[in-house]
């Protein structure tokens, strides 16, 4: 997936938008299992949101302790979290 | 169990500070029909369900009420971070200021502490999806409740996305509780008491 946003901000609330739906489908599919469509779309907006963050790891910050990239600095921890952003 | 992402559901910037609102909108951070009652509800909730819808779908709303308890928290914050003494000392928050200064802690907007006696586990799976089914609803009414009290257009948009959730969630609970009924039906059981 190409054009995505490299600003931290403007990412984060692609990322969200995205994480947002594949909520929806999750929620969709634990009441109507059998729905192969609803899987099919949970699976493409599941790649999208993987290539989204991967960017967003290597650039930004990490999403969770398992994305630190850093061998140097401890970044999971550093500030701003989430609640002051 | 659980992981955590390092990022709010949707993003949350509140540039006034509103002492007498974060007192309103603390009520889903503790209250009856917050989403700490939601989120402890449906968690627990699971334990008890035979069927993998009602396991799956409380596990993904539970899970998602916390995000959004991380929400209402944020909101509390941001809303307290930056008033000054005379402002909280002047709205419905002075008398939380006294034990809790700017901290977050769950509580009512009028002052009762969180209590697991605001929501319920029957263990059994029709009485817990009805319950489930109530307390979406009451959410949303307390939404309902704090838009009408409330002037900041940034507070109310992640408010009435708050509440947009809710009536998501109870659409999903009504399907589990339809599928649950007609596994019974088609059973041909009539759930009235405790199996053994």
């Amino acid at each position: 997936m190409t054009g995505y946003d490299r600003n931290k901000e403007r990412l984060l609330k692609q990322i969200q938008a995205l994480a947002f739906a594949q909520n929806e489908w999750v929620l969709f599919l634990d009441t109507h299992p059998h729905e192969r469509r609803a899987l099919r779309e949970y699976h493409r907006v599941t790649a999208q949101l993987k290539e989204l963050e991967e960017y967003y790891n290597a650039n930004f910050g990490p999403l969770t302790p398992a994305d630190i990239r850093s061998e140097t600095d401890w970044t999971w921890a550093h500030s701003p979290w989430p609640w002051e952003m | 169990m659980w992981q955590y992402q390092k990022k709010l559901q949707i993003p949350v910037n509140i540039k006034r500070p509103n002492p007498k609102l974060a007192n309103y909108i603390i009520s889903q951070y503790g209250g009856p029909d917050g989403e700490m009652a939601a989120s402890m509800r449906y968690l627990s909730q699971r334990f008890s369900m035979k069927d993998d819808v009602a396991k799956a779908l409380l596990t993904d709303i539970g899970t998602e009420e916390m995000a959004h308890l991380e929400i209402v928290g944020t909101l509390v914050h941001q809303l307290t971070k930056n008033a000054t003494t005379t402002e909280i000392e002047n709205s419905p928050l002075a008398l939380y200021y006294v034990d809790h200064a700017k901290g977050v802690w769950p509580t009512s907007a009028a002052g009762q502490a969180f209590t697991s006696m605001s929501f319920q586990v029957k263990g059994d799976p029709i009485a817990d999806l009805v319950e489930d089914l109530a307390a979406e609803q009451k959410a949303r009414v307390t939404y309902d409740n704090i838009l009408r009290l409330s002037n900041d257009p940034d507070v109310n948009r992640v408010i009435a996305y708050l509440r947009e959730r809710e009536i998501v969630h109870f659409q999903r609970f009504g399907e589990a509780l339809d599928k649950l009924q007609d596994d019974l039906q088609r059973k041909n059981k009539f759930f009235m008491g405790m199996k053994k």
